[in-house]
Protein backbone atom coordinates (compact mmCIF):
# COMPACT_ATOMS: atom_id res chain seq x y z
CA UNK A 1 0.00 0.00 0.00
CA UNK A 2 2.70 2.42 0.97
CA UNK A 3 4.41 1.80 -2.72
CA UNK A 4 0.79 2.74 -4.43
CA UNK A 5 0.75 5.90 -2.27
CA UNK A 6 4.00 6.57 -2.92
CA UNK A 7 3.42 6.52 -7.00
CA UNK A 8 0.59 8.29 -6.51
CA UNK A 9 2.20 11.25 -4.41
CA UNK A 10 5.14 11.18 -7.14
CA UNK A 11 3.12 12.64 -9.72
CA UNK A 12 3.21 16.19 -8.00
CA UNK A 13 6.32 15.71 -6.63
CA UNK A 14 7.72 15.13 -9.80
CA UNK A 15 6.13 17.93 -11.29
CA UNK A 16 7.35 20.30 -8.92
CA UNK A 17 11.19 18.70 -9.06
CA UNK A 18 11.32 19.02 -12.28
CA UNK A 19 10.12 22.72 -12.76
CA UNK A 20 11.95 23.73 -9.92
CA UNK A 21 15.23 22.21 -11.17
CA UNK A 22 14.67 23.59 -14.98
CA UNK A 23 14.61 26.73 -13.81
CA UNK A 24 17.70 26.90 -11.54
CA UNK A 25 19.67 24.97 -14.18
CA UNK A 26 18.50 27.70 -16.77
CA UNK A 27 19.84 30.39 -14.24
CA UNK A 28 22.62 28.77 -14.03
CA UNK A 29 23.59 28.02 -17.17
CA UNK A 30 22.84 31.98 -18.10
CA UNK A 31 25.03 32.72 -15.64
CA UNK A 32 28.18 30.26 -16.84
CA UNK A 33 27.83 31.31 -20.03
CA UNK A 34 28.05 35.11 -18.93
CA UNK A 35 30.34 34.39 -16.63
CA UNK A 36 32.81 32.84 -19.73
CA UNK A 37 32.44 35.53 -21.83
CA UNK A 38 32.98 37.95 -19.45
CA UNK A 39 36.38 39.96 -18.33
CA UNK A 40 37.53 37.75 -15.40
CA UNK A 41 36.51 40.19 -12.66
CA UNK A 42 32.86 40.60 -14.04
CA UNK A 43 33.33 36.84 -14.80
CA UNK A 44 33.85 35.61 -11.00
CA UNK A 45 30.81 37.28 -10.29
CA UNK A 46 28.80 35.87 -12.27
CA UNK A 47 29.56 32.26 -11.70
CA UNK A 48 29.28 32.60 -8.23
CA UNK A 49 25.69 34.15 -9.03
CA UNK A 50 25.53 30.68 -10.86
CA UNK A 51 26.57 28.21 -8.04
CA UNK A 52 24.11 30.14 -5.30
CA UNK A 53 21.37 29.90 -7.43
CA UNK A 54 21.93 26.59 -7.23
CA UNK A 55 22.76 26.29 -3.84
CA UNK A 56 19.41 28.57 -2.89
CA UNK A 57 17.42 26.12 -4.59
CA UNK A 58 19.30 22.99 -2.26
CA UNK A 59 16.98 24.60 0.13
CA UNK A 60 13.78 26.01 -2.21
CA UNK A 61 13.12 22.30 -3.61
CA UNK A 62 13.40 20.08 -0.49
CA UNK A 63 10.80 22.65 1.21
CA UNK A 64 8.70 22.86 -1.85
CA UNK A 65 8.29 19.45 -2.01
CA UNK A 66 7.22 19.30 1.70
CA UNK A 67 4.83 22.08 1.61
CA UNK A 68 3.66 19.84 -1.58
CA UNK A 69 3.18 16.66 0.36
CA UNK A 70 1.38 18.73 2.87
CA UNK A 71 -0.86 19.97 0.37
CA UNK A 72 -1.90 16.67 -0.91
CA UNK A 73 -2.87 15.61 3.02
CA UNK A 74 -6.01 17.96 2.53
CA UNK A 75 -7.48 15.76 0.32
CA UNK A 76 -9.32 13.00 0.98
CA UNK A 77 -9.19 10.74 -1.39
CA UNK A 78 -6.88 7.96 0.30
CA UNK A 79 -9.44 7.42 2.82
CA UNK A 80 -11.83 7.32 0.81
CA UNK A 81 -10.32 4.05 -0.91
CA UNK A 82 -10.40 2.75 2.58
CA UNK A 83 -6.16 2.83 2.85
CA UNK A 84 -5.00 3.25 6.75
CA UNK A 85 -4.11 6.75 8.13
CA UNK A 86 -0.59 5.23 8.94
CA UNK A 87 -0.09 3.95 5.65
CA UNK A 88 -1.00 7.85 4.38
CA UNK A 89 1.87 8.60 6.68
CA UNK A 90 4.02 6.44 5.59
CA UNK A 91 3.88 6.31 1.62
CA UNK A 92 3.96 10.40 1.58
CA UNK A 93 7.14 10.47 4.10
CA UNK A 94 8.85 8.22 1.67
CA UNK A 95 7.60 10.57 -1.30
CA UNK A 96 8.99 13.15 -0.03
CA UNK A 97 12.24 11.97 1.18
CA UNK A 98 12.70 10.10 -2.12
CA UNK A 99 12.19 12.74 -4.15
CA UNK A 100 14.30 15.83 -1.91
CA UNK A 101 16.99 13.47 -2.53
CA UNK A 102 16.97 12.64 -5.62
CA UNK A 103 16.38 16.51 -6.24
CA UNK A 104 19.75 17.19 -4.35
CA UNK A 105 21.32 14.52 -6.08
CA UNK A 106 20.19 16.25 -9.53
CA UNK A 107 21.37 19.40 -8.11
CA UNK A 108 24.62 18.13 -7.22
CA UNK A 109 25.33 16.96 -10.79
CA UNK A 110 24.16 20.20 -11.79
CA UNK A 111 26.48 21.54 -9.81
CA UNK A 112 29.53 19.24 -10.78
CA UNK A 113 28.79 19.74 -13.89
CA UNK A 114 29.15 23.37 -13.93
CA UNK A 115 32.07 22.98 -12.16
CA UNK A 116 33.49 21.13 -14.54
CA UNK A 117 32.60 23.85 -17.23
CA UNK A 118 34.51 26.40 -15.28
CA UNK A 119 37.78 23.62 -14.83
CA UNK A 120 38.06 23.01 -18.65
CA UNK A 121 37.09 26.65 -20.07
CA UNK A 122 38.72 28.83 -17.54
CA UNK A 123 40.50 27.19 -14.84
CA UNK A 124 41.95 30.42 -13.62
CA UNK A 125 38.19 32.04 -13.37
CA UNK A 126 37.63 28.88 -11.40
CA UNK A 127 40.49 29.70 -8.81
CA UNK A 128 39.12 32.86 -8.10
CA UNK A 129 35.57 31.54 -7.06
CA UNK A 130 35.04 31.64 -3.34
CA UNK A 131 35.00 28.07 -1.33
CA UNK A 132 31.04 28.47 -0.48
CA UNK A 133 30.09 28.57 -3.66
CA UNK A 134 30.72 24.94 -4.21
CA UNK A 135 28.63 23.27 -1.33
CA UNK A 136 27.28 21.04 -3.65
CA UNK A 137 30.05 20.19 -6.25
CA UNK A 138 32.00 16.84 -6.28
CA UNK A 139 34.77 18.05 -7.81
CA UNK A 140 35.16 19.82 -5.12
CA UNK A 141 34.01 18.01 -2.33
CA UNK A 142 34.42 14.20 -3.71
CA UNK A 143 32.13 11.35 -3.42
CA UNK A 144 31.39 11.63 -0.04
CA UNK A 145 29.19 14.46 -0.53
CA UNK A 146 26.34 12.34 -1.98
CA UNK A 147 25.53 12.09 2.08
CA UNK A 148 24.26 15.22 1.57
CA UNK A 149 21.52 13.73 -0.17
CA UNK A 150 20.19 11.84 2.28
CA UNK A 151 20.80 14.30 4.76
CA UNK A 152 18.29 16.80 3.27
CA UNK A 153 15.95 13.62 2.93
CA UNK A 154 16.45 13.31 6.52
CA UNK A 155 16.07 16.61 7.22
CA UNK A 156 12.81 16.89 5.62
CA UNK A 157 11.24 13.75 6.99
CA UNK A 158 12.03 15.04 10.36
CA UNK A 159 9.78 18.02 9.01
CA UNK A 160 6.84 16.24 7.63
CA UNK A 161 6.85 14.36 10.64
CA UNK A 162 6.65 17.26 12.76
CA UNK A 163 3.63 18.33 10.77
CA UNK A 164 1.86 14.48 11.10
CA UNK A 165 2.61 15.20 15.01
CA UNK A 166 0.40 18.57 15.15
CA UNK A 167 -2.18 17.18 12.33
CA UNK A 168 -2.99 14.32 14.88
CA UNK A 169 -2.98 16.55 17.69
CA UNK A 170 -5.05 19.09 16.26
CA UNK A 171 -7.49 16.26 15.01
CA UNK A 172 -7.65 14.22 17.95
CA UNK A 173 -7.18 16.06 21.02
CA UNK A 174 -10.52 16.44 22.71
CA UNK A 175 -11.69 19.86 24.75
CA UNK A 176 -11.86 22.31 22.20
CA UNK A 177 -9.42 24.93 21.01
CA UNK A 178 -7.86 25.52 24.08
CA UNK A 179 -6.94 21.63 24.51
CA UNK A 180 -5.72 21.40 20.75
CA UNK A 181 -3.39 24.71 21.55
CA UNK A 182 -1.89 22.90 24.61
CA UNK A 183 -1.49 19.85 22.86
CA UNK A 184 0.12 21.90 20.38
CA UNK A 185 2.55 23.60 22.37
CA UNK A 186 3.47 20.84 23.77
CA UNK A 187 4.77 19.46 20.45
CA UNK A 188 6.90 22.86 19.89
CA UNK A 189 8.07 22.23 23.41
CA UNK A 190 9.79 19.00 22.53
CA UNK A 191 11.00 20.99 19.60
CA UNK A 192 12.12 23.58 21.26
CA UNK A 193 14.12 20.95 24.01
CA UNK A 194 15.47 18.82 20.80
CA UNK A 195 17.17 22.46 19.22
CA UNK A 196 18.18 23.25 23.09
CA UNK A 197 19.74 20.23 23.31
CA UNK A 198 21.59 20.25 20.44
CA UNK A 199 22.88 24.20 20.94
CA UNK A 200 23.58 22.92 24.32
CA UNK A 201 25.99 20.18 22.48
CA UNK A 202 27.44 23.09 20.38
CA UNK A 203 28.27 24.99 22.34
CA UNK A 204 29.97 22.32 24.83
CA UNK A 205 32.00 21.20 21.88
CA UNK A 206 32.53 24.37 19.77
CA UNK A 207 36.36 23.09 19.29
CA UNK A 208 34.93 19.69 17.41
CA UNK A 209 33.85 18.82 14.48
CA UNK A 210 31.28 16.23 14.92
CA UNK A 211 30.39 16.46 11.15
CA UNK A 212 30.46 12.94 9.61
CA UNK A 213 32.55 14.63 7.23
CA UNK A 214 36.08 14.85 7.60
CA UNK A 215 37.62 18.29 7.37
CA UNK A 216 37.82 20.65 5.14
CA UNK A 217 34.75 18.69 3.71
CA UNK A 218 32.13 18.39 6.35
CA UNK A 219 29.00 20.11 6.18
CA UNK A 220 28.02 22.51 9.24
CA UNK A 221 24.52 22.76 10.30
CA UNK A 222 23.14 26.42 10.26
CA UNK A 223 22.86 26.60 13.90
CA UNK A 224 26.46 25.54 15.03
CA UNK A 225 27.29 29.34 13.29
CA UNK A 226 24.20 30.51 14.76
CA UNK A 227 24.98 29.32 18.49
CA UNK A 228 28.54 29.97 18.80
CA UNK A 229 28.69 33.04 16.80
CA UNK A 230 31.80 31.04 14.81
CA UNK A 231 31.70 30.35 11.73
CA UNK A 232 34.34 28.08 9.42
CA UNK A 233 35.39 29.65 6.62
CA UNK A 234 36.39 26.55 5.13
CA UNK A 235 33.30 24.73 6.34
CA UNK A 236 29.97 24.81 4.34
CA UNK A 237 26.92 25.51 6.28
CA UNK A 238 23.55 23.90 5.20
CA UNK A 239 20.76 24.07 7.25
CA UNK A 240 18.85 21.07 6.05
CA UNK A 241 22.34 19.24 6.14
CA UNK A 242 23.00 18.45 9.49
CA UNK A 243 19.99 15.42 10.19
CA UNK A 244 22.37 13.01 9.15
CA UNK A 245 26.30 14.59 8.92
CA UNK A 246 26.67 15.42 12.63
CA UNK A 247 26.65 13.25 15.58
CA UNK A 248 25.19 16.10 17.63
CA UNK A 249 21.56 15.60 16.01
CA UNK A 250 21.64 11.95 16.19
CA UNK A 251 20.28 12.06 19.54
CA UNK A 252 18.31 14.86 19.84
CA UNK A 253 16.69 13.56 16.32
CA UNK A 254 16.35 9.79 18.18
CA UNK A 255 14.38 11.61 21.50
CA UNK A 256 12.35 14.18 19.09
CA UNK A 257 10.95 11.27 16.97
CA UNK A 258 10.64 8.74 19.55
CA UNK A 259 8.34 11.11 21.65
CA UNK A 260 6.04 11.95 18.69
CA UNK A 261 5.83 8.57 17.89
CA UNK A 262 4.54 8.00 21.37
CA UNK A 263 2.16 10.60 21.21
CA UNK A 264 0.42 9.54 17.90
CA UNK A 265 0.13 6.17 19.47
CA UNK A 266 -1.29 7.51 22.36
CA UNK A 267 -3.41 9.46 20.99
CA UNK A 268 -4.48 6.76 17.73
CA UNK A 269 -4.80 8.84 14.48
CA UNK A 270 -8.20 8.42 14.55
CA UNK A 271 -11.20 6.93 16.67
CA UNK A 272 -11.93 3.89 14.53
CA UNK A 273 -9.26 2.95 12.21
CA UNK A 274 -10.24 0.48 9.35
CA UNK A 275 -9.09 -3.13 10.57
CA UNK A 276 -6.02 -4.47 8.44
CA UNK B 1 -22.53 -15.10 -1.48
CA UNK B 2 -22.63 -12.15 0.61
CA UNK B 3 -23.54 -12.05 3.62
CA UNK B 4 -25.87 -8.77 4.67
CA UNK B 5 -23.64 -6.00 5.04
CA UNK B 6 -24.40 -3.88 8.73
CA UNK B 7 -23.94 -1.25 10.95
CA UNK B 8 -24.48 -1.05 14.71
CA UNK B 9 -24.67 1.96 17.39
CA UNK B 10 -23.02 4.28 14.79
CA UNK B 11 -22.76 7.73 16.88
CA UNK B 12 -21.22 10.43 15.46
CA UNK B 13 -20.70 14.08 16.49
CA UNK B 14 -19.60 17.63 15.37
CA UNK B 15 -18.43 19.23 18.82
CA UNK B 16 -21.52 19.35 21.28
CA UNK B 17 -23.75 18.43 18.19
CA UNK B 18 -24.65 15.16 18.26
CA UNK B 19 -25.82 13.98 14.47
CA UNK B 20 -26.12 10.27 14.74
CA UNK B 21 -27.40 8.74 17.68
CA UNK B 22 -26.39 5.33 17.55
CA UNK B 23 -27.71 4.29 14.05
CA UNK B 24 -27.92 0.49 13.00
CA UNK B 25 -28.89 -1.12 9.90
CA UNK B 26 -28.98 -4.43 8.40
CA UNK B 27 -29.14 -4.24 4.12
CA UNK B 28 -29.80 -7.68 2.21
CA UNK B 29 -27.52 -8.76 -0.70
CA UNK B 30 -28.98 -7.94 -3.92
CA UNK B 31 -30.95 -4.69 -2.54
CA UNK B 32 -30.79 -1.47 -3.64
CA UNK B 33 -31.49 0.83 0.02
CA UNK B 34 -32.98 4.19 -0.91
CA UNK B 35 -31.55 6.59 2.07
CA UNK B 36 -33.82 9.30 2.72
CA UNK B 37 -34.29 12.23 4.90
CA UNK B 38 -34.51 16.05 5.14
CA UNK B 39 -31.76 18.55 5.10
CA UNK B 40 -29.01 18.22 7.64
CA UNK B 41 -30.63 15.04 9.06
CA UNK B 42 -27.00 13.09 8.66
CA UNK B 43 -27.35 11.22 5.04
CA UNK B 44 -23.77 12.55 3.91
CA UNK B 45 -22.10 12.18 7.64
CA UNK B 46 -23.54 8.65 7.68
CA UNK B 47 -22.56 7.73 3.84
CA UNK B 48 -19.01 9.37 5.10
CA UNK B 49 -18.93 6.92 7.86
CA UNK B 50 -19.55 3.98 5.56
CA UNK B 51 -17.66 5.17 3.18
CA UNK B 52 -14.31 4.90 5.03
CA UNK B 53 -13.97 8.69 4.65
CA UNK B 54 -14.59 9.86 8.48
CA UNK B 55 -13.03 7.36 11.13
CA UNK B 56 -14.19 10.00 14.27
CA UNK B 57 -16.97 7.77 15.44
CA UNK B 58 -18.47 5.04 17.55
CA UNK B 59 -19.53 2.23 16.90
CA UNK B 60 -19.32 -1.19 14.60
CA UNK B 61 -19.81 -2.03 10.30
CA UNK B 62 -19.74 -4.90 8.82
CA UNK B 63 -17.83 -4.26 5.24
CA UNK B 64 -15.03 -1.32 4.81
CA UNK B 65 -11.90 -0.52 3.36
CA UNK B 66 -11.49 -1.27 -0.28
CA UNK B 67 -14.97 -3.76 -0.52
CA UNK B 68 -16.74 -0.44 -0.37
CA UNK B 69 -17.37 1.69 -3.23
CA UNK B 70 -18.21 5.22 -2.41
CA UNK B 71 -19.58 8.22 -4.81
CA UNK B 72 -19.16 11.31 -2.56
CA UNK B 73 -21.08 14.10 -2.89
CA UNK B 74 -17.80 16.16 -2.85
CA UNK B 75 -14.82 15.30 -5.04
CA UNK B 76 -12.18 13.85 -2.87
CA UNK B 77 -9.59 14.25 -5.92
CA UNK B 78 -6.65 17.73 -6.39
CA UNK B 79 -8.52 19.89 -8.61
CA UNK B 80 -5.17 19.77 -10.75
CA UNK B 81 -5.57 15.75 -11.30
CA UNK B 82 -6.80 15.10 -14.24
CA UNK B 83 -9.77 12.05 -15.21
CA UNK B 84 -7.06 9.43 -16.43
CA UNK B 85 -5.21 10.24 -13.29
CA UNK B 86 -8.48 9.55 -11.17
CA UNK B 87 -8.70 6.45 -12.96
CA UNK B 88 -5.70 5.08 -12.57
CA UNK B 89 -6.17 6.24 -8.70
CA UNK B 90 -9.08 3.68 -8.69
CA UNK B 91 -7.26 1.42 -10.87
CA UNK B 92 -4.53 1.50 -7.98
CA UNK B 93 -6.37 0.74 -4.95
CA UNK B 94 -9.41 -0.67 -5.85
CA UNK B 95 -10.73 -3.83 -8.42
CA UNK B 96 -11.09 -1.41 -11.27
CA UNK B 97 -12.85 -2.25 -14.37
CA UNK B 98 -10.95 0.59 -16.87
CA UNK B 99 -11.84 -0.60 -20.15
CA UNK B 100 -15.44 -0.10 -18.89
CA UNK B 101 -14.48 2.90 -17.41
CA UNK B 102 -13.28 4.53 -20.37
CA UNK B 103 -16.01 3.23 -22.76
CA UNK B 104 -18.33 5.21 -20.42
CA UNK B 105 -16.26 8.26 -20.24
CA UNK B 106 -16.53 8.14 -24.07
CA UNK B 107 -20.32 8.04 -23.91
CA UNK B 108 -20.59 10.87 -21.79
CA UNK B 109 -18.48 12.92 -24.08
CA UNK B 110 -15.24 13.23 -21.02
CA UNK B 111 -12.23 13.53 -22.02
CA UNK B 112 -9.66 11.71 -20.34
CA UNK B 113 -7.09 14.25 -20.52
CA UNK B 114 -9.35 17.17 -18.91
CA UNK B 115 -8.39 18.40 -15.26
CA UNK B 116 -11.25 17.95 -12.88
CA UNK B 117 -10.94 22.10 -12.21
CA UNK B 118 -11.95 22.22 -16.22
CA UNK B 119 -14.76 19.91 -15.73
CA UNK B 120 -18.39 21.36 -15.35
CA UNK B 121 -20.35 20.24 -11.74
CA UNK B 122 -22.48 17.44 -13.49
CA UNK B 123 -19.81 16.10 -15.60
CA UNK B 124 -17.42 15.85 -12.30
CA UNK B 125 -20.13 14.00 -10.47
CA UNK B 126 -20.21 11.83 -13.88
CA UNK B 127 -16.48 10.76 -13.42
CA UNK B 128 -17.10 9.95 -9.39
CA UNK B 129 -20.35 7.82 -10.48
CA UNK B 130 -18.27 6.38 -13.17
CA UNK B 131 -15.34 5.43 -10.85
CA UNK B 132 -17.72 4.31 -8.13
CA UNK B 133 -19.68 1.96 -10.44
CA UNK B 134 -16.75 0.41 -12.44
CA UNK B 135 -15.16 -0.57 -8.84
CA UNK B 136 -15.68 -4.30 -8.25
CA UNK B 137 -16.85 -3.63 -4.60
CA UNK B 138 -19.38 -5.31 -2.39
CA UNK B 139 -21.18 -2.24 -0.96
CA UNK B 140 -21.64 0.69 -3.15
CA UNK B 141 -22.26 4.05 -1.65
CA UNK B 142 -23.79 6.77 -3.47
CA UNK B 143 -24.67 10.15 -2.35
CA UNK B 144 -26.98 12.61 -4.03
CA UNK B 145 -25.56 10.65 -7.44
CA UNK B 146 -28.35 12.96 -10.04
CA UNK B 147 -27.44 16.47 -8.39
CA UNK B 148 -26.56 18.67 -11.62
CA UNK B 149 -27.09 16.12 -13.74
CA UNK B 150 -28.55 16.98 -16.89
CA UNK B 151 -31.50 14.40 -18.12
CA UNK B 152 -29.10 12.27 -20.37
CA UNK B 153 -26.67 11.52 -17.79
CA UNK B 154 -30.08 11.38 -14.57
CA UNK B 155 -30.87 8.57 -17.83
CA UNK B 156 -28.07 6.75 -18.23
CA UNK B 157 -27.35 6.65 -14.46
CA UNK B 158 -30.20 5.28 -14.29
CA UNK B 159 -29.90 2.55 -16.54
CA UNK B 160 -26.45 1.09 -15.35
CA UNK B 161 -28.11 0.84 -11.98
CA UNK B 162 -30.95 -1.54 -13.02
CA UNK B 163 -28.58 -3.16 -14.77
CA UNK B 164 -26.48 -3.55 -11.24
CA UNK B 165 -29.82 -4.73 -9.26
CA UNK B 166 -29.57 -8.34 -10.70
CA UNK B 167 -26.46 -8.73 -8.61
CA UNK B 168 -25.21 -9.49 -5.40
CA UNK B 169 -24.21 -5.85 -3.84
CA UNK B 170 -25.29 -3.29 -1.77
CA UNK B 171 -26.11 -0.36 -3.10
CA UNK B 172 -26.88 2.28 -0.80
CA UNK B 173 -28.71 5.89 -2.67
CA UNK B 174 -29.14 8.86 -0.58
CA UNK B 175 -31.22 10.68 -2.59
CA UNK B 176 -33.96 13.68 -2.42
CA UNK B 177 -35.15 13.02 -5.89
CA UNK B 178 -37.20 9.96 -5.07
CA UNK B 179 -39.15 9.50 -8.29
CA UNK B 180 -35.96 9.14 -10.32
CA UNK B 181 -35.65 5.81 -8.17
CA UNK B 182 -38.82 4.81 -7.55
CA UNK B 183 -38.86 1.84 -9.40
CA UNK B 184 -35.20 0.88 -8.23
CA UNK B 185 -35.29 1.17 -4.75
CA UNK B 186 -36.09 -2.49 -2.91
CA UNK B 187 -35.69 -1.32 0.61
CA UNK B 188 -36.23 2.08 2.25
CA UNK B 189 -35.00 3.65 5.62
CA UNK B 190 -35.54 7.27 6.81
CA UNK B 191 -33.20 9.03 8.63
CA UNK B 192 -34.60 11.21 11.19
CA UNK B 193 -33.64 12.96 14.52
CA UNK B 194 -30.02 11.18 14.46
CA UNK B 195 -31.83 7.68 14.09
CA UNK B 196 -32.42 5.32 11.52
CA UNK B 197 -36.19 3.73 10.72
CA UNK B 198 -36.27 0.12 9.97
CA UNK B 199 -35.73 -1.20 6.73
CA UNK B 200 -38.79 -0.91 4.83
CA UNK B 201 -39.57 -3.22 1.73
CA UNK B 202 -40.41 -1.36 -1.10
CA UNK B 203 -42.46 -3.92 -2.47
CA UNK B 204 -44.86 -3.98 0.61
CA UNK B 205 -45.24 -0.22 0.33
CA UNK B 206 -46.21 -0.63 -3.57
CA UNK B 207 -48.66 -3.47 -2.21
CA UNK B 208 -50.08 -0.61 0.15
CA UNK B 209 -51.01 1.46 -3.26
CA UNK B 210 -48.29 4.36 -2.17
CA UNK B 211 -45.73 5.69 -4.14
CA UNK B 212 -42.22 5.37 -2.24
CA UNK B 213 -42.21 9.51 -2.47
CA UNK B 214 -46.07 9.41 -0.90
CA UNK B 215 -44.41 6.86 1.66
CA UNK B 216 -41.50 9.12 2.45
CA UNK B 217 -44.09 12.54 2.93
CA UNK B 218 -45.87 10.35 5.61
CA UNK B 219 -43.26 9.49 7.31
CA UNK B 220 -41.36 12.85 7.27
CA UNK B 221 -44.01 14.47 8.31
Amino acid sequence: MIGEIFVTESKLHGFVSAALFALALLVSLVCFIAAVCLPISAGVGAAEVGFAVLNAFSYVGPLALLGAAVFQRRYGHYRMAGVRENAVFWGSLLAVCAWSAAFILAEMLAATALDAGFFLTNASLRNRIAQQSFLLSLIAHGAPRLLFCLSVAASVGVLYFTFDVLRTLARRTRGGAAAKIAAVFCVLLVFAVFQLFIAGMMYISSAWDGSLLLSPDSVLPLSYMLDTMYHDAVKDVHFLASALLHWVYYAGEIFYVFTGVCMVKWLGRCKNEIAV
Amino acid sequence: MMECYSFEKIAKNYGKKQVLWGVSGKFPPGSTVGLLGLNGAGKTTLLNILGNCDRDFSGSISLRGNAVAYMRSRQPFPEYWQVREVLAFYRRFYKFDIFLAEQLLGEANIPPRSRLSALSDGMRRMVSFICCYCTDAQVYLLDEPLTNLDINLRAEIADLLIGRAMEDKVTVIATHEIKEFENLFTHICILRGGGLSPLADAEDIRAEGMSIEEYYRGKAK
